[in-house]
């Protein structure tokens, strides 16, 4: 009878870890793509207030989060074990928390800040570092986790992941009091060797979730591909012609998805990496032109001329990009089968 | 399955790199905006020195959308304009800017030259500034010594693709290399 008692409880206690890191989860992937969407905004200038709708996404996620963390420290406290996913988490949120005074000190000092700024710094690690521990959490939790959970775990991270790479190589950071703008061919190198990275290691993690499964991969991505087209395309009227151009990225990732899926030889694990790799240039258009363009032709990328410079740019820059994209999705991929196979070793122990 | 994979990544890497660029390329054209302004009302040519004088200008976009569109208006005889120029009221979306002497602005009609500015201005502009939007600004200006006042009026609309994208056309060149009006108010003593 106690024991009934007992495993009812942890049985419990369980699905309020899993619930809370789910809502930790979904939180995250709000407020980053709550913060892309608004810095494409910022980029068109649209008129902005404290309750702009970007603005709104970006608070609702982080008032999901903090309600997880919530839930997960009180599941944790009457399990009476605090793994070190939920001290992973409780660090994350306290960093996204603390963003939005920091923010405030920032902006009354400094008046407008760039993209690379204390503040957003602190919000990115923040997003970072609590979308890793949700899915970490998730991992230990749940016995089984369900396909759906592992694509709302793994997007957040993905996209906080790429707004790190993309504060540190877009030239948006030159305000009036600091100029925090990495040199140009800096900013293309960070571009060129973090993208593919956090792409193959990302979207392969997904993969091997699911040991590997046919479909989980080739869902995370398209709905990355449907945020960012909502996030970074639809709002700049110039560029919803191109649309399907960046919806066609979706084809890479189910070829890795299928290459994963039939064959488990380190060679498919390989190729499934460079084929993700060196795709990122399609994958973070258009963001990605500003970053490119300030080493090659240096022009004003005006919103109506972004598609033009992009795919001019594209002829004489993409054949040089692949070789190292291609190595950088392979050394990613086999850190994203790494991860994924410490985590459940981690959960099983 | 070897032959179904190779063959859809045929197909996207003909796609991405090369059909669809070429195609948007072909296809996309850089928009015209074609900036004018319409209205420059000076409430008097002739001022005592001490009594002030107000300034309205009006812009309007004639071409095609402008992803910004800018209306200058600029004082050459002045070194600053603190205590002498003042915004009385405007409709644009963003807030007009005053641009002081020695700040590295753009010149000729690019943001990849830059130049310091020589004398000071206000910068009133819209991002974006859509096709047959217009909008005003009206200044109260104060002169502080006698003699001729000028004021140079221009508009640029960018990105700045050809003739159509500045106002006025021709005439005087500023400290920007760029085309400005020129009107004037005569200052006498009291």
């Amino acid at each position: 009878m106690n024991y009934q008692r007992g495993s009812l409880a942890r049985m419990q206690e369980s699905r309020r870890l899993v619930i809370g890191y789910t809502l930790v989860s979904a939180g995250i992937l709000l407020a980053a793509s709550g913060g892309t969407w608004d810095v494409t905004n910022h980029l068109l200038n649209k008129p902005e207030t404290f309750f702009a709708p970007p603005h709104a996404v970006l608070y609702t996620g982080v008032a999901s989060a903090l309600a997880g963390m919530a839930l997960v420290v009180s599941a944790s406290r009457a399990a009476g074990q605090f793994d070190w996913s939920a001290k992973f988490l409780i660090a994350g949120v306290a960093l996204l928390l603390s963003a939005g005074p920091v923010d405030f000190v920032w902006h009354s000092t400094f008046g407008l800040d760039g993209l690379l700024s204390p503040p957003h710094s602190v919000l990115v690690s923040g997003m970072v570092t609590s979308s890793i521990a949700a899915i970490i959490g998730l991992v230990r939790a749940s016995k089984v986790l369900p396909a759906a959970l592992i694509v709302v775990a793994i997007l957040p991270v993905w996209i906080s992941a790429a707004g790190a790479v993309h504060m540190f190589s877009l030239p948006f950071s030159n305000t009036a009091y600091f100029n925090f703008n990495p040199h140009p061919i800096a900013g293309a190198i960070v571009a060129t060797l973090g993208f593919p990275l956090i792409t193959a290691a990302i979207s392969h993690t997904s993969s091997e979730l699911t040991g590997r499964k046919f479909g989980i991969l080739s869902a995370t991505a398209a709905i990355f591909l449907f945020i960012n087209t909502f996030t970074s395309i639809i709002p700049n009227e110039a560029l919803v012609s191109t649309i399907p151009f960046y919806i066609a990225t979706v084809i890479p990732f189910v070829v890795a998805d299928a290459i994963l899926a039939r064959w488990r030889s380190p060679k498919s694990l390989y190729m499934a990496g460079a084929i993700v790799g060196i795709t990122f240039f399609m994958l973070y258009y258009p963001l990605i032109t500003h970053t490119y363009n300030k080493v090659m032709d240096n022009k004003t990328v005006w919103g109506s001329l972004t598609a033009i410079i992009y795919f001019e740019l594209m002829g004489p820059l993409y054949p040089v990009l692949l070789a190292p994209a291609a190595a950088m999705g392979i050394l990613g991929a086999m850190i994203g089968q790494g991860m994924v196979r410490r985590a459940i070793l981690a959960g099983l122990r | 399955m070897a032959g179904a994979i190779a063959g859809a990544l045929a197909v996207f890497f003909v796609l991405s790199v090369y059909l669809l660029p070429q195609s948007y390329l072909g296809s996309i054209h850089p928009t015209r905006p074609g900036p004018i302004v319409t209205d420059v009302k000076l409430s008097q040519t002739q001022v005592v020195l001490g009594e002030s004088f107000s300034l309205q200008v009006s812009a309007t976009n004639s071409g095609e959308h402008a992803d910004m569109q800018i209306l200058s208006i600029a004082f050459p005889s002045l070194s600053s304009t603190d205590g002498i120029v003042d915004v009385q009221k405007h409709d644009f979306r963003q807030t007009p800017l005053f641009i002081k002497k020695d700040r590295a602005i753009g010149a000729g009609y690019t943001a990849q030259r830059l130049v310091p500015a020589q004398y000071p201005s206000i910068e009133a502009s819209n991002r974006p500034w859509n096709s047959g939007e217009t909008f005003s600004i009206e200044l109260s200006i104060k002169p502080q010594t006698e003699g001729e006042f000028v004021i140079f009026v221009k508009a640029v609309g960018l990105p700045h693709n050809g003739d159509q994208a500045h106002w006025p056309s021709n005439g005087t060149i500023d400290h920007q290399d760029e085309f400005v009006s020129v009107y004037s108010v005569n200052v006498t003593k009291a």
